[in-house]
C-alpha cells in the first residue's frame, strides 16, 4: 500500500516539497518561540536542502524518481538536437519497420498455427515417390478411391479428412448477379467437426452432409467473404450460388479468423467433397490432401501403420500395371516408398514450401540492415556524447555514479528506439502488403492475413529493447567513462575516442558492403530467371490430335503410374496447384506457337 | 507494507515511547520531551529527527496530521497507531535484553 502511495507521489512532487518545507518551517518557528535564536535554530538543522532531500527520498521511490527525471531530460535532449534525432529515428524506424514486416510475413506463411482445436495432433499425409529416373520426391495429393480405402482402414482410430486444393472458379450466378471469382475448396463433411469450429451464422457441414455423391448441394462461406461480398447480410442463409451445373445453397458462415488450411491462399467457399461427382471414382485423379487427426488414445504412429500397410498393398497392385523389365533397383525403391505424417498445425500449402527458404533469407537480410541502422545511430549518439563531455564531468563531480550516467544515456536511447518503433510499425503496415503484392503471380495471388497478434506485439517490444541495448550501450559507456578533471579543463582525451569511432565506422561499412553484395546477387539472379529458356520445343509436335509437352521443370510429372502422353497432358493441366511459372510459359508458348506456325 | 524489523538506532524507539505516553505531539515537542527527561546525557540531533519521523510514518507506526495551534500557526502532529504500539513493545523488550546482556558482560567478564 505504501509503495503505491509512494509511486503516486511521483506525480505530485510540488505538494510533497511544500509539506516538508512547511513542517521544517514550523519547527523553526517553535524553536524561536521557545527562545532560541533564529540562526542557531536553522544551523542546528544542518542545511535545509539536505533535510528536504532526505525526507523526500523516504517518501518517494528514489529509483523511479530518477527514471522519471531521466525521461523528461532525455525528451528535452531529443528536442534540442532535432536534426540528429530525426535522422536517427527515421533510419532506425525504416530498419525496424522492415524487420517487423519480415516477421509478419514469416508469421503469416510459416509460423502461425491454425485457429482450430488441438493443432498439435493434426497431420497431413504424404508419400515418398520415386520416379523413373530414381529421383525422390514427396507427393501429398490423393485420389478419392484411395481416400475411401484409407479412411475405412483406420476408421476406429483416426479421422481422415479431405482437404481439397483451393481453386479459383467463376461464380456464374451469385448475389446480385455481379461477376465474381471466389476461391473454392472441397472438404469432407467431418472437417468442421474435427477442427472444433462454431459457425458465425447458420450451421457448418457435418458428416451427414458428405454421404451421397452429388446429393448435398450446400456451401459454407468464410467470414471474410461474407463481409466482403455479401456485406454481412444476415439473410444470406438459403441464398444459392451456382457453379458449373451445380446450384449450391449457402447454409452457414464459418467463424471469424478461419481462412482455410493453406497459408498463402484464402478459402471463400467450402463445398462438400462428395459434390465433385466426376472425381469420386477415378483412381489417379488426385485433387486433395488427406489430413489426419488421431482419435484420443492413439498415437500418430499407431494410425500410420495400417495406412502404410494399405499403401504397400496398393503399390504391389500398381506394380502389375507397369511395363515389364524395369530395373530391379527401381522396383525395389518403388516398393519401399513410405507414408509420411507431416505436421499440419501451421497448415499445408505449396506456398509454404516455396517461400520457406526465400523468407528465411529475407529475414537474414533484414537483420543485417537492422544492424547497419543500429551502428549508424550508435555512431551518431557517440559523437553527441563526446560533445557533452563537460556536462558529464559536472555530473560526476557533484556525485553522480557511473550507473546513474549510464541509466541516463540508456533512457535517451530507449526514447529514440520507442519513437523509431512507432514509425517502424507504420512503415511495416504500409509496405508489407506491397511486398506480398510483388511476390504473387498474376493468376494466383498470394493471399495472406498479415496480423501477427500478440506475437507481433511481443516481437516489437523485444526488438525495441534489443535495439536500444545495441546502439545505446556504446555511447553510454563512453559518456560515463569521462574523467572530470580533463573534461572540465576543456581538453579531450586523445587516442581512445578515435579508435572506438573508427571501429564503429568500419563495422558499418562492412555490413553495408555485405548487404549490397547479397542484394545485387539476388537481383541479377531474379533477372536471369525471368529470361531463362524453359526447354520448350519451338513448335508443337502434333501426334494424333494430342499435343505432347515436355518441360525441363515438369519432367517428374511424366512418371504417373501407367502414364501415357494423355495423362502427361492432363497432368500439366491448368489446376491452380501448378506453379504458375509453368503456366505463364505455356501461355507464352501458345502465343509463340500460334505466331511461328 | 514493509515491516520494520529493527528500529534504526534508538531514536525511533524513544520517539515511539514518548508518543505512547502523550497526546499527539509535533516534532519539536517530542524532541524537547526526550531531552527534558534524559537531562544532559542525550541530545536529539535535529538533523535526524525529521527523517526518523518520516521513516516511521512511512512504515505505518505513526500517523500524522496538520493542526492549527492556539496562536494560529500550523503544525504537523504525530500519533501512535496500533501497529506502532505493537512494534514499540517488541522493540522495548529487545532493548532491555540487549542492555541487560551488556551489563552482565561488564559485570561478570
Amino acid at each position: 500500500m505504501s509503495r503505491i502511495r509512494r509511486f503516486a507521489r511521483l506525480f505530485d512532487q510540488k505538494r510533497l516539497q511544500h509539506e516538508i518545507d512547511a513542517e521544517i518551517a514550523s519547527h523553526i518557528e517553535e524553536a524561536i518561540e521557545r527562545g532560541r535564536s533564529p540562526e542557531e535554530a536553522r544551523k542546528a538543522f544542518g542545511g535545509e536542502l539536505l533535510q528536504r532531500e532526505r525526507s523526500r527520498d523516504l517518501k518517494l521511490l528514489p529509483w523511479l524518481d530518477s527514471l522519471a527525471s531521466d525521461v523528461v531530460f532525455g525528451w528535452r535532449q531529443i528536442r534540442k538536437h532535432r536534426v540528429v534525432s530525426a535522422a536517427a529515428i527515421l533510419s532506425l524506424g525504416l530498419a525496424m519497420g522492415a524487420a517487423t514486416a519480415a516477421f509478419q510475413l514469416l508469421d503469416a506463411v510459416l509460423l502461425r498455427t491454425l485457429p482450430v482445436a488441438d493443432p498439435a495432433r493434426l497431420f497431413y499425409m504424404a508419400t515418398t515417390h520415386v520416379d523413373r529416373d530414381g529421383r525422390q520426391s514427396e507427393a501429398d495429393s490423393f485420389d478419392y478411391p484411395s481416400y475411401r480405402r484409407y479412411r475405412d482402414n483406420v476408421a476406429d482410430r483416426a479421422d481422415l479428412m479431405v482437404i481439397g486444393f483451393i481453386s479459383n472458379r467463376n461464380l456464374e450466378e451469385g448475389y446480385n448477379d455481379e461477376p465474381d471469382k471466389p476461391y473454392w475448396q472441397y472438404v469432407s463433411g467431418n472437417v468442421f467437426e474435427v477442427f472444433g469450429l462454431q459457425p458465425a451464422l447458420g450451421r457448418l457441414f457435418t458428416r451427414n452432409d458428405d454421404v451421397i455423391p452429388g446429393g448435398h448441394p450446400l456451401a459454407v462461406i468464410s467470414y471474410d467473404y461474407w463481409a466482403r461480398r455479401f456485406a454481412s447480410d444476415p439473410n444470406v442463409i438459403g441464398k444459392s450460388v451456382r457453379i458449373g451445373k451445380d446450384r449450391l445453397e449457402i447454409i452457414g458462415v464459418a467463424p471469424k479468423g478461419f481462412i482455410g488450411t493453406e497459408p498463402g491462399r484464402v478459402t471463400d467457399v467450402f463445398v462438400p467433397a462428395s459434390m465433385r461427382v466426376d472425381a469420386l471414382n477415378r483412381p489417379g485423379w488426385a485433387w486433395f490432401r488427406i489430413w489426419v487427426r488421431p482419435k484420443p488414445g492413439f498415437s500418430a504412429e499407431e494410425v500410420r501403420q495400417p495406412l502404410q500397410a494399405e499403401f504397400e498393398r496398393q503399390l504391389r497392385e500398381g506394380l502389375q500395371e507397369f511395363q515389364p523389365n524395369l530395373p530391379a533397383e527401381y522396383i525395389r525403391k518403388y516398393l519401399s516408398e513410405q507414408v509420411l505424417f507431416l505436421p499440419a498445425a501451421q497448415g499445408a500449402s505449396d506456398a509454404k514450401k516455396q517461400y520457406r527458404r526465400p523468407l528465411l533469407v529475407l529475414a537474414g537480410l533484414v537483420a543485417l540492415v537492422l544492424l547497419i541502422a543500429c551502428t549508424n545511430v550508435g555512431n551518431l549518439l557517440a559523437a553527441q556524447a563526446a560533445a557533452r563531455a563537460r556536462e558529464m564531468a559536472l555530473r560526476v563531480s557533484i556525485g553522480a555514479g557511473k550507473g546513474r550516467l549510464i541509466q541516463m544515456m540508456l533512457v535517451e536511447s530507449a526514447l529514440i528506439a520507442a519513437f523509431a518503433s512507432a514509425a517502424g510499425l507504420l512503415f511495416a503496415r504500409w509496405c508489407c502488403p506491397i511486398v506480398v503484392a510483388m511476390l504473387h503471380m498474376p493468376e494466383d495471388p498470394l493471399r495472406l492475413v498479415l496480423d501477427a497478434g500478440w506475437l507481433g506485439i511481443g516481437f516489437n517490444f523485444a526488438l525495441a529493447f534489443a535495439v536500444t541495448l545495441l546502439f545505446g550501450i556504446a555511447p553510454a559507456l563512453r559518456a560515463s567513462g569521462v574523467k572530470p578533471m580533463s573534461a572540465l579543463k576543456g581538453g579531450d582525451e586523445p587516442g581512445s575516442r578515435g579508435r572506438a569511432l573508427k571501429a564503429l565506422l568500419a563495422a558499418q561499412m562492412a555490413f553495408c558492403v555485405l548487404v549490397q553484395f547479397v542484394a545485387g546477387l539476388f537481383v541479377s539472379t531474379f533477372d536471369r530467371l525471368n529470361h531463362r529458356p524453359l526447354g520448350f520445343f519451338s513448335g508443337p509436335s502434333v501426334g494424333d490430335g494430342r499435343v505432347v509437352f515436355e518441360t525441363t521443370a515438369g519432367r517428374h510429372l511424366d512418371a504417373n503410374r501407367g502414364s501415357d502422353s494423355t495423362n502427361a497432358g492432363r497432368g500439366i493441366g491448368f489446376d491452380g496447384g501448378l506453379a504458375a511459372a509453368e503456366q505463364e510459359s505455356l501461355d507464352d508458348f501458345g502465343a509463340r506457337a500460334g505466331a511461328g506456325r | 507494507m514493509k515491516r520494520v524489523d529493527s528500529l534504526q538506532g534508538s531514536l525511533d524507539l524513544l520517539v515511539l515511547k514518548v508518543l505512547s505516553r502523550h497526546a499527539p505531539m509535533h516534532g519539536y515537542a517530542i524532541m524537547s520531551r526526550i531531552e527534558e527527561i534524559a537531562g544532559d546525557v542525550l541530545r536529539v540531533e535535529e538533523g535526524s529527527l525529521y527523517p526518523a519521523l518520516h521513516r516511521i510514518e512511512e512504515a505505518g507506526l505513526v500517523k500524522a496530521a496538520w493542526i492549527t495551534k492556539d496562536n494560529g500557526r500550523r503544525a504537523r502532529v504525530y500519533e501512535l497507531t496500533a501497529r506502532g504500539r505493537k512494534q514499540l513493545e517488541s522493540e522495548e523488550a529487545r532493548w532491555k535484553a540487549v542492555t541487560g546482556a551488556v551489563q552482565r558482560v561488564l559485570r561478570l567478564a
